[in-house]
């Protein structure tokens, strides 16, 4: 009844609209993915925005001075005065040698700073 | 009718019906009671899918129900505003707004669980009292974070919703606040320099719709935050111990123009301005108008060096009070003798000034003033900016009171730009609050004075705080020089003698002035019964503290043994 053209035709027609059909089907899949991950950056650019905000705030200078007020005590905390700035080139010659003197010596040698802060330990 | 169909189709079925491979009971029996209770349940099948049928047909037709809740409130984008150094200013943070529909609330308790999920301190029978309402609209909670947002959204609550806000938030609360200035409820500046920012051209573009969150730029000032926080720190001790209305201070810098910081107490927080409008809010440093007192004898000796008829070693009488038609001029310390330039000035005696002044044509006197820009409005970016007042016609009293600081109101802001030239070598500047490089200043500087004059004035600054009023203004390292000023206010059209308006306008280091430094105090009181209120007991040690704390940071390197006989030789 049916020569074997005709048989191979239908075979294409049906595979053509079954490929359609599954790219058809991919591509909703794919622009779906799309939205969700566009909404998905959306939501870490706001995030990312507050952020900023909440990390300006915790370095605001006058939060950063209400925390200095509480610990300074217990931190040791001091304000710089004038007289306690200075580049290298101020110090004299021998002064600056002793840089060296000081890096060269063995690691065990070195004085450890007993004043511990929050962020290092020792 | 359908049913009346089917029945027809049963009858035709009839005579087939032993053929058929199925064969229906009551067909077979011939039993019409049976037959009837088949076509009836039949029907009443029919009818009820039918009725689901039509139902479907009827909810495809109809629009869906529309998103509800109150409109989408549209709020533009600003850029970030930043600091010199890139730190965070202004910024747009967008916040969700969570309402709910009580009437789609299919059930209270599981939204209200899923919700505790979330937002732990959700009060459980409050909210569950307004989901059972029957309004048809309900706020739960506003300005949630978006990660807040997007937890409930994944619990899949039906019912509820959000609405995005745009909010507009200053990290820094009220420590720049007169500077950023405001915006409305549609994030539209009306003051400071947010009101700048649309003025540039920001409005339009969101006209159009291209105002982008993306596409806006930061926009930068020339504020330092840090210096900002310690200048506003400062003016906020100074008016707790001194126990005055107000306070105001600036830091420019004297080369390139900038307002490095700024501020004016009493102020408001930007974040919720619910005061901002209130009479005492203004903006006293570029808003409102002062008679500056004794700060203005450095320009009229200025005025007077730079015109050649005074000489720094010129001598004037100063021992008798001098007399105008029925006014009296006299000094607050009178040493009652003859003075040098160098001695009226940090003596800060009035009799000595308006001698000196006296020595130029009134015409020359007012020209000058105009020149250094303290009689104009100045332009700057801040719409804030009040115009100067003083008598049209200046006569020989007015030039006289004017010489020492009354009888002329203008804005501190303008006062310190013309302190600026008097030391950085004689150009005058116009303020700014954006970033400028010293070559863009130098486009636009007008010479003002020479050089030789401006040099001559550093001196006397110097002077008057190693030797005269300025003293508590001195920070060993930093060569701070400067000019006090302690003006009567007037109340009641008459000079009193209680209320003060002090000031100390300063520069640092003044052998090559980098920063100009002006703090004023409204009526400062005694720190204790008996001391004086003085400028030089109040203004001059906030301005030490402000020059000790901020120097360093402004990368001003500190000096130490530099005789001041070196910086009076480099006058000469």
């Amino acid at each position: 009844m049916f020569r074997t053209t005709d048989v191979i035709l239908i075979g294409v027609m049906v595979a053509a609209a079954g490929m359609t059909f599954k790219i058809k089907y991919d591509a909703e899949l794919k622009l779906e993915e799309v939205r969700r991950l566009e909404a998905e950056i959306r939501t870490e650019r706001d995030t990312i925005d507050v952020l900023t905000a909440d990390l300006s705030v915790l370095t605001q200078p006058s939060r950063l001075q209400k925390l200095v007020d509480v610990y300074a005590e217990e931190l040791k905390l001091k304000g710089v005065d004038p007289d306690q700035i200075g580049s290298l080139s101020d110090l004299p010659e021998t002064l600056r040698q002793i840089g060296e003197i000081v890096s060269a010596r063995p690691p065990e040698d070195a004085v450890t700073d007993d004043v511990q802060t929050g962020a290092v330990s020792q | 009718m359908i049913a009346k169909r089917i029945r027809q189709l049963f009858r035709r079925a009839k005579p087939k019906a032993p053929e058929a491979g199925i064969v229906l009971d009551g067909a077979r029996t011939g039993n019409g009671r049976a037959r009837n209770r088949l076509v009836m349940t039949i029907g009443v099948f029919v009818l009820l899918y039918g009725a689901i049928a039509g139902r479907l047909v009827y909810l495809g037709f109809q629009e869906p129900a529309d998103g509800s809740g109150p409109a989408s409130h549209n709020t533009a984008s600003r850029p970030d505003i930043i600091d010199r150094n890139g730190e965070l200013l202004a910024t747009d943070i967008k916040t969700f707004s969570l309402f709910a529909e009580p009437r789609r609330i299919v059930d209270a308790d599981e939204a209200i669980e899923k919700l505790v999920t979330v937002l732990p301190d959700i009060q459980y029978e409050q909210t569950y009292h307004r989901l059972r309402t029957d309004a048809g609209f309900v706020w739960l909670r506003r300005h949630l974070s978006p990660r807040q947002q997007a937890e409930i959204m994944a619990l899949g609550i039906p019912g509820i919703g959000f609405r995005a806000e745009n909010r507009r938030f200053y990290p820094g609360g009220p420590t720049a606040a007169h500077i950023m200035g405001l915006v409305d409820i549609d994030n539209k500046g009306i003051a400071g320099i947010e009101k700048f920012i649309d003025s540039l051209g920001l409005a339009d573009l969101r006209e159009i719709g291209l105002a982008d969150r993306e596409a806006l730029k930061p926009f930068q000032l020339s504020i330092d935050i840090r210096v900002q926080h310690i200048l506003h720190d400062e003016l906020t001790r100074a008016m707790e111990r001194f126990q005055t209305i107000a306070a105001g201070g600036v830091v420019l810098d004297a080369r390139t123009g900038e307002v490095i910081a700024m501020a004016s107490l009493p102020d408001y927080d930007p974040n919720n301005p619910v005061d901002a409008h209130k009479k005492d809010r203004l903006n006293r440093m570029s808003g409102g108008v002062f008679e500056m007192g004794s700060t203005f004898k450095g320009f009229t000796t200025a005025m007077a060096l730079d015109s050649g008829a005074v000489d720094i070693d010129d001598n004037f009488d100063a021992r008798q009070p001098l007399r105008v038609g029925k006014f009296t001029i006299k000094d607050f310390h009178g040493k009652g003798r003859v003075l040098s330039v160098p001695e009226i000035f940090i003596y800060s005696s009035n009799i000595g000034t308006a001698r000196m002044a006296e020595q130029i044509p009134i015409e020359q006197h007012q020209a000058f003033f105009r020149r250094i820009g303290l009689l104009d409005r100045m332009t700057t970016e801040l719409p804030e900016v009040a115009t100067p007042t003083g008598p049209e016609e200046w006569k020989r009293i007015n030039r006289i009171t004017i010489s020492f600081g009354h009888g002329v109101a203008t804005t501190p802001l303008q006062t310190a730009v013309a302190a600026s030239a008097l030391v950085n070598g004689g150009t005058l500047i116009e303020p700014t609050f954006l970033p400028r490089t010293a070559s863009q200043a130098a486009e636009q500087a007008k010479a003002v004075l020479s050089p030789k004059t401006s040099a001559a004035m550093r001196y006397l600054f110097r002077l008057n705080v190693e030797k005269g009023s300025g003293r508590r203004a001195d920070v060993p390292g930093y060569f701070v020089g400067g000019k006090t000023g302690t003006a009567e206010k007037v109340v009641n059209g008459r000079y009193s003698t209680d209320k003060r308006f002090n000031a100390f306008l300063s520069a640092f280091p003044v052998d090559d002035p980098q920063y100009v430094v002006l703090v004023i105090l409204d009526e400062p009181k005694p720190e204790q019964p008996g001391m004086g209120a003085t400028s030089g007991l109040n203004t001059a040690p906030v301005v030490s503290n402000v020059v000790r704390r901020s120097a360093p940071l402004l990368g001003v390197m500190p000096e130490f043994g530099h005789e001041s006989t070196a910086l009076l030789a480099s006058t000469q």
